[in-house]
């Protein structure tokens, strides 16, 4: 594996830790953050997050890592699971990033 | 009833997954002819349709409702598992259910008709046979009531009835044919039945059906659809208000089912446009509802005026705060097309013990240029649609170990709507640790999401009136002290 995918990796990785920390900590589940599967799907059938919790896991997310989402990228594909959220996440940072430094 | 344009070929009923335009229902109507014609089931035989917002769960109760069938509406319980047939009142002699189509049929007898799945039929075994009465079975649409914590009751509507209460809904909110309608709310209530898919489908609009409506789902389908009119809740229009980035303005939202917070209503109003209140119940239909014609203030205020036909009265109550609650009452209603009545699970008619007028149980008043809804009576309140009884709150904290009694009260607003804090007071025997977190914690396995207090207080004791009853109002009154006291300790 060359070193910019063992990056992504690792950066996604460390994206889906944060992400249970949020839901466990901050949001209204009664979920522990050992109990969380990175692969359950969020809604029903998995995690269980309900319509509120949604609302208030995206105004998480984008408080904690510091981006916003588009009315577009507000889409379920996206919050199929954590891994997928996460990736999603990830490449927002590094986009962010890379407009950072053309700008200077 | 005959309401159906069949001749319409642009405007679509659709899920999401499946997209039918009304000129081509009449096909799918033949099928279901020869279903029940080999099957000798006649309108003499009453049925229960098992319903869900799918083109089609929505493409059979149109058919039942034109072809004058007389039928029970009902939603599968959440803790049902699939393979198990539903139990149904014994006065339905069919049971109906709709296997949803993995992938979109090729032809329009498929949509109901594939070799492994759609339209699936049981005999009640419970079925207590015809009607003896020789008099000839009314077209009848039978619902329960919500009663998420309550006992439902069953309620029958003749569809003579129910098409002027589908009329009057699409008349006061003015619905066109060119409408593009959103409905994430069940349509397995009457709420979104006759105030939003049927008058739709009267005025031959498109429709979006849809099922298990969160904020992501519906922006993908708001997306795809492109709607213009939308049913909503007031808890979803929060949702949107708080997760949608950009304004996107709607001809019109109606919101029923819980009242709109004054900040939620103006904010919504102009960022979405312009937004109305109705109010009903599922014994009534839509009793009032405000029309896009209306101004701001006014459409904020009141439900609107009361549809066509309709009586209100107030039944004034004695307060403490007279000055306060002055032409304060509770609201009773009278309908002209309102319900037959209630009915018990064999079908026999219930009589009202108050005759014509229907008591609302909720507290109003009424304006001239509207009716205007407070809240509900009795100890109860109205989270996320849904009605929560203190009772039912109390009686599940109290089966924790530990906890001798609970008092639920309701203050202030919480994302869920009406904030319930519930004082919960220990044993004095117990050995058990009592915290507030751990009880919180056990109502997720107690209680709906929607009857979980958003707060809990251990208190040692709880104040009490002259008569030995807990004071409500006192707890009430001090909740906001004793919350913040708790949290800093």
């Amino acid at each position: 594996m060359d070193k910019t995918a063992t990056d992504k990796t690792a950066m996604d990785k460390t994206a889906v830790e944060q992400l249970k920390v949020i839901i466990a900590d901050e949001l209204d589940v009664n979920l522990t953050k050992e109990e969380i599967d990175d692969n359950a799907p969020l809604f029903e059938g998995g995690l269980g997050l309900d319509s509120i919790v949604i609302v208030e896991l995206i105004s998480l997310i984008e408080e904690k890592f510091g981006i916003e989402f588009a009315d577009t990228e507000l889409s379920p594909e996206y919050f199929s699971n954590l891994h997928v959220l996460a990736e999603f996440v990830s490449e927002k940072l590094a986009s962010r990033a890379k407009v950072a430094e053309s700008v200077r | 009833m005959k309401f159906i344009n069949h001749s319409l070929s642009t405007q679509v009923l659709t899920d999401g997954q499946l997209t039918l335009s009304y000129s081509k229902i009449t096909p799918v109507f033949e099928e279901l002819d020869r279903f029940f014609g080999d099957r000798n089931i006649d309108r003499g035989d009453r049925l229960a349709l098992e319903c869900v917002n799918s083109v089609p769960c929505a493409l059979v109760l149109l058919y039942l409702l034109e072809r004058e069938y007389s039928f029970l509406l009902f939603s599968r319980a959440a803790n049902t598992s699939e393979e198990n047939k539903p139990e149904i009142p014994p006065f339905c002699h069919y049971g109906l259910q709709i296997d949803s189509s993995p992938e979109a049929p090729e032809t329009e007898s498929e949509i109901l008709f594939h070799r492994d799945r759609g339209l699936k039929i049981w005999e009640n075994s419970l079925w207590m046979g015809k009607n003896s009465s020789s008099e000839e079975l009314k077209p009848t649409l039978y619902l329960r009531t919500s009663g998420s914590t309550g006992n439902p009751k069953l309620v029958a509507h003749s569809h003579a009835n129910l098409r002027n209460n589908i009329l009057n809904c699409a008349e006061r909110l003015n619905l066109r044919s060119g409408d593009r309608i959103a409905i994430p709310v069940p349509i397995f209530h009457l709420y979104g039945l006759g105030a939003g898919f049927l008058p739709g489908v009267m005025v031959g609009a498109s429709i979006d059906l849809q099922k298990g409506a969160n904020l992501l789902r519906y922006l993908q389908r708001e997306r795809e659809f492109n709607p213009n009119v939308a049913f909503m809740t007031p808890i979803f229009c929060e949702t949107l208000l708080r997760g949608r980035r950009s304004p996107r303005p709607y001809k019109l939202t109606v919101a029923a089912g819980d009242r709109v917070r004054e900040d939620t209503f103006k904010q919504y109003n102009d960022r979405f446009g312009c937004l109305v209140k109705l109010y009903g119940s599922t014994e009534m239909g839509a009793i009032a509802a405000g029309s896009p014609d209306d101004t701001l203030e006014v459409r904020d205020r009141t439900v609107g005026q009361p549809m066509p036909g309709v009586q209100m009265r107030l039944e004034e109550q004695s307060f403490e705060n007279i000055e306060e609650m002055e032409g304060t009452g509770e609201l009773w209603c009278k309908h002209n097309c309102g319900f037959e009545g209630y009915i018990d699970e064999k079908g026999n008619p219930l009589l009202s013990e108050t005759g014509d007028w229907f008591r609302t149980k909720d507290f109003g008043r009424i304006g001239k240029d509207g009716l205007e809804v407070i809240g509900r009576c009795d100890h109860s309140v109205n989270r996320n649609g849904l009605l929560v009884f203190f009772t039912d709150v109390e009686k599940a904290i109290e089966s924790i170990a530990g906890i001798e009694k609970v008092v639920v009260v309701s203050k202030g607003e919480s994302q869920r709507g009406k904030k319930l804090f519930a004082y919960c007071i220990p044993a004095k025997d117990t050995k058990v640790e009592v915290i507030a977190t751990d009880i919180r914690s056990h109502c997720f396995d107690l209680l709906p999401r929607h009857a979980i207090p958003d707060e809990i207080i251990i208190e040692k004791t709880l104040p009490l009136l002259p008569n030995g009853k807990v004071d409500r109002q006192k707890l009430t009154q001090k909740v906001d002290w004793d919350t913040i006291h708790q949290n800093n300790t």
